[in-house]
């Protein structure tokens, strides 16, 4: 007997909670047979449009599937969902948005920005480690004592950096409108090359 | 003549008319030259009146009308002067005509003909003896038959047939006969005169003149007397000359250069172009002296271009006021001729001024003298001026680069780049230096000249506002410490830099002296009111915050009794005359002169020493009025509240000049608390009893160069602070007017908006976008990240 979608919900959440937390998300991806270590829990999220890393509200939950038009739940379906979104981020377009809602579900509430260490984390999960850039700007900020975390801008000029700017940085223009923090990061690169 | 000539149908009696005619026309053409003599010119006159006559006659005679209205054709096909044969015949315009016509074509080949045996010289010679001869009669024929001209020619106009008037006639026929036969060889032998010309011979110009004027008349005719249409003078004489002129200087530029000396050429050049200028205007129309000119000019300029590019360059480096002049006369006659040069000036005043800033002395500490700097900026400045006026007849290209170079190489110069020195600092020093007391640079009457110049320079500094404030600064010190060489002076300044600065800047400076003199009044009434004796002399200065750059730093520090009792009373009394006020001692910039009298023992000749001392060094100079004059280091802090940087350094100074003796403890040398040595906790120290000088006043009140470092510190944060502050405001301005706005327009737009009070850098706009980013004044769009989007 498949489970309505409403009964799937408190299967996970707390107790007498309109929100399914951390430990019940971490079941559920275990009950998916997904791994923490990938981006199959972020696009997961991303199908319910989470507002906060780690926790789904009901809403989330419900509209998700009605959106999906799944009527019960299962795990093959929501697995098919992943497989969806994870072709769909494939396209620039999707992917960027993707990736600037993550700025807003990763920070902290009513924080502006997203400290480094979880910076890192999503980086190293949703980027091929050949993407240009990434690892290399993340060495960097590292390096940098007064840099504890990454604002909107930042987070999202990083992206089209990585997008538009060669590895080489022969198309890169310090008057371009980069934030300065990828100047910086441009600047230091190219003076330890030569 | 009578009118018994022309009787009716009598064909004979017309003949004999048309003879009389011919013979006046002949004696016209052939001897007009010959000058005209009172009988000449009363039997010309004679003959044309009579021929009028004959005209007014006829035009009278009933169905005249009908004969003149007839076409030309018409008379052609009669053989005589008879037409129409019910009212006889009359002589007619047309037929009258067409006889003077066949006349002109007869003579004109006899002109040939005689021509045809002349050649060379001779040939041109005789071609202008013979066009003047026929231009003259002419013009007389054109007189003689005015009435063919008025009426027959004019009617024949109107009924849209192309006939000449009689002159006209003239010119056409002499063209089609005479000048088309010979035209070649007079022109070639033209050029070669012309060449001989430009060889060094002399020659006679008139002739070829002739030919040229014979030609633009033929050209004009034939074009109507359309002034841009000579066509046959464009082709005839103009080409020849100018394909010669061409051909010749191109061969003769080469000769020329030969010795390769930018010199030489030049003035061969230049005389040469004189000599054709006048030359041409005697042998070729108007409208074709500019253009043989320009074919020399590019021929001899432009084609070598490069070579003056060269040579202005060795001149300039040599400074040849007058042969720069030269050249720049030569290359701004060919166009663009200028662009090369203008950017070498550019280059090398720049060049110049780098390698002079270079050499400018330094001070005993290391730092950049400010008057020779700025002295050395002024002659730089005033010895490529001079050239912008004396070679370059003030030519806005040339000033536009002085001015480009003089912003480069005060602002971006290899001295600051080692030495962290500006230039709007430096030209504040040098202000202040002027303006202080004892200043060895400035006698009363040249103040303007120098204040002329520090304005001079500010116009190229690029922080103009780096400049305000160093200036507010020194103005400032100079004021609170009674310093400032004469309030004039100091009054003229400030109105020369309110051109520049604003007047909300000077306004400021206004306003200090405005509190100097409020502050005579306010102590004069303290010193009337007050009741207490002191034996302290004393002055207030009370300061308004929003004017003066000083604040105060120390805020612990403990007055000597004596001195607090007083400064209560002052307080007191100013706060009530101005309730609500607040007054902040600013102790650092005060000071005081102490008198002791030495030795102390009555062990020989005494003296009273003056010394002048800081607040600070005066509240620690007070602890040794004790019985034994000894004082433990760590005290000092204690009682005084000093940091001990204040503490050591004040001790350093009456150590070194003896007034104090450290008599416990030790001195280290460790670089700390601004680098100088420093005194362990457990010192002592102990008033020299016995202390000598040869001078009785003493200044113990002088900065050490950590303080002065600390000082230009402070001033340059706070003109970094103001600039985000500055930048940012203007950014939010462009982007409220803009809402949409692309970062290059942004950015360019900043700049321009701010550069009358600094120029900002781009990474220092980009900083400042960041920080609106951050406080979401601004956003990123999201579809194009070099546009940034105002958030309301």
């Amino acid at each position: 007997m498949r489970k309505t979608i409403k009964e799937a919900f408190q299967q996970y959440s707390e107790p007498d909670e309109k929100h399914m937390s951390p430990s019940g998300f971490e079941i559920l991806i275990e009950d998916l047979g997904l791994s923490m270590e990938t981006i199959e829990p972020l696009l997961l999220c991303w199908f319910f449009k989470c507002l906060r890393m780690g926790f789904i509200s009901e809403e989330e939950w419900l509209l998700a599937f009605d959106k999906a038009g799944i009527k019960k739940f299962s795990v093959k379906d929501l697995n098919k969902q992943i497989k969806l979104l994870a072709i769909d981020i494939k396209d620039k377009q999707n992917f960027k948005c993707f990736y600037n809602w993550l700025f807003n579900f990763a920070k902290a509430p009513n924080s502006k920005t997203i400290d480094l260490e979880t910076v890192e984390g999503l980086l190293s999960v949703i980027f091929e480690p050949s993407k240009p850039h990434i690892t290399p700007f993340l060495g960097f900020i590292k390096d940098q004592s007064h840099v504890a975390a990454l604002n909107k801008d930042q987070w999202q000029s990083l992206l089209d950096f990585s997008n538009t700017i060669n590895s080489d940085f022969s198309n890169y223009s310090s008057e371009s409108a980069w934030p300065v923090l990828l100047d910086l990061y441009a600047e230091n690169t190219t003076r330890e090359k030569n | 003549m009578t009118l018994g000539l022309m009787d009716q149908n009598n064909n004979t009696e017309k003949e004999n008319l048309w003879e009389f005619i011919r013979a006046g026309v002949i004696q016209i053409l052939n001897k007009t030259n010959e000058g005209l003599s009172y009988d000449r010119y009363m039997s010309i006159y004679r003959f044309s009146a009579n021929i009028l006559f004959i005209f007014i006659t006829l035009l009278n005679t009933s169905n005249a009308y009908d004969f003149c209205n007839k076409p030309l054709s018409d008379y052609s096909q009669n053989s005589g002067f008879v037409v129409g044969s019910h009212r006889g015949a009359h002589l007619l315009g047309g037929q009258l005509y067409l006889k003077f016509w066949n006349e002109l074509k007869i003579y004109n080949r006899k002109v040939l003909e005689i021509l045809k045996d002349y050649n060379d010289k001779l040939l041109l010679k005789k071609y202008e003896t013979y066009w003047n001869r026929y231009t003259l009669a002419g013009k007389i024929l054109q007189q003689v038959f005015s009435y063919i001209n008025r009426h027959w020619v004019k009617r024949e106009h109107d009924e849209g047939r192309a006939v000449k008037s009689i002159f006209a006639l003239m010119i056409s026929e002499w063209h089609n006969i005479v000048y088309q036969s010979i035209y070649q060889s007079l022109i070639k032998i033209s050029i070669q005169e012309i060449s001989n010309w430009r060889d060094g011979d002399i020659i006679d110009y008139k002739p070829i003149k002739t030919l040229s004027d014979s030609c633009v008349l033929i050209s004009n005719y034939y074009s109507n007397f359309n002034e841009f249409e000579l066509q046959i003078y464009l082709n005839n004489i103009e080409k020849p000359v100018i394909d010669e002129t061409e051909n010749y200087y191109s061969q003769k530029s080469k000769l020329y250069l030969v010795d390769n000396q930018i010199l030489n050429y030049m003035h061969k050049v230049n005389s040469i172009l004189e000599a054709e200028k006048s030359q041409m205007a005697l042998i070729v129309h108007s409208s074709s002296q500019k253009k043989v000119i320009s074919v020399i000019e590019a021929k001899l300029i432009s084609d070598h271009k490069s070579f003056f590019n060269e040579g202005f360059i060795l001149l300039l480096e040599n400074y040849q006021v007058k042969d720069l002049l030269l050249i720049y006369s030569l290359l701004s006659r060919i166009e663009n001729g200028l662009v090369d040069i203008q950017k070498s000036f550019e280059l090398h005043t720049k060049q110049y001024g780098m390698n002079s800033l270079e050499k400018v002395s330094t001070m005993k500490d290391g730092t950049i003298d400010p008057i020779n700097f700025v002295e050395t900026v002024v002659e730089v400045y005033n010895k490529y001026f001079y050239l912008t006026k004396e070679s370059f007849c003030n030519d806005p290209g040339f000033i536009t680069a002085l001015d480009r170079a003089c912003r480069e190489f005060i602002n971006r110069n290899k001295i600051f780049e080692k030495k962290s020195f500006k230039s709007s600092e430096l030209l504040a020093s040098y202000a202040d230096a002027i303006l202080k007391k004892g200043s060895k640079i400035a006698i009363d009457s040249d103040f303007e000249a120098k204040f002329l110049q520090i304005i001079n320079v500010l116009r190229y500094i690029d922080d103009k506002d780096a400049f305000q404030d160093f200036y507010r600064r020194g103005l400032a010190r100079r004021l609170v410490n009674d310093q400032s060489t004469s309030h004039d002076a100091e009054q003229s300044m400030i109105s020369k830099l309110k051109e520049i600065c604003g007047y909300d800047y000077t306004n400021k400076l206004i306003r200090m002296f405005n509190d100097m003199d409020i502050n005579k009044d306010l102590n004069v009434d303290f010193r009337n009111l007050s009741t207490q004796q002191t034996d302290i002399d004393y002055y207030f200065k009370i300061l308004n915050t929003a004017a003066w750059p000083l604040s105060s730093t120390q805020i612990d520090f403990q007055l000597p009794k004596n001195l607090s009792t007083l400064v209560n009373n002052y307080t007191d009394f100013y706060c009530q005359k101005h309730k609500g006020r607040k007054l902040n001692w600013l102790w650092q910039y005060s000071k005081m002169d102490v008198k002791i009298t030495l030795p102390m023992n009555n062990t020989g000749p005494n003296h009273t020493y003056t010394f002048t001392v800081s607040t600070f060094q005066y509240a620690i100079l007070a602890l040794f009025n004790s019985e034994d004059n000894k004082v433990h280091y760590l005290d000092i802090n204690k009682i005084t509240g000093l940091l001990p940087y204040l503490v050591n350094n004040a001790l350093l100074v009456f150590t070194k000049c003896k007034l104090i003796e450290l008599v416990g403890g030790n001195m280290t040398h460790d670089a700390q608390d601004g680098g100088g040595p420093s005194f362990s906790p457990e010192s002592i120290f102990m008033l020299n009893r016995n202390f000598k000088s040869k001078r009785l006043k003493i200044n113990l009140n002088v900065p050490l160069r950590a303080e002065k470092k600390q000082e230009v510190i402070e001033a340059n944060r706070a003109i970094h602070e103001d600039h985000h502050i500055v930048i940012q405001a203007a950014i939010v301005r462009i982007m409220k007017t803009h809402k949409t706005f692309s970062h290059i327009l942004l950015v360019n737009e900043a700049i321009s908006q701010l550069s009358k009070r600094f120029k900002p850098s781009i990474p220092e706009i980009k900083k400042a976008i960041d920080a609106l980013i951050d406080k979401d004044y601004i956003e990123r769009s999201e579809d194009n990240n070099e546009i940034y989007n105002y958030l309301a």
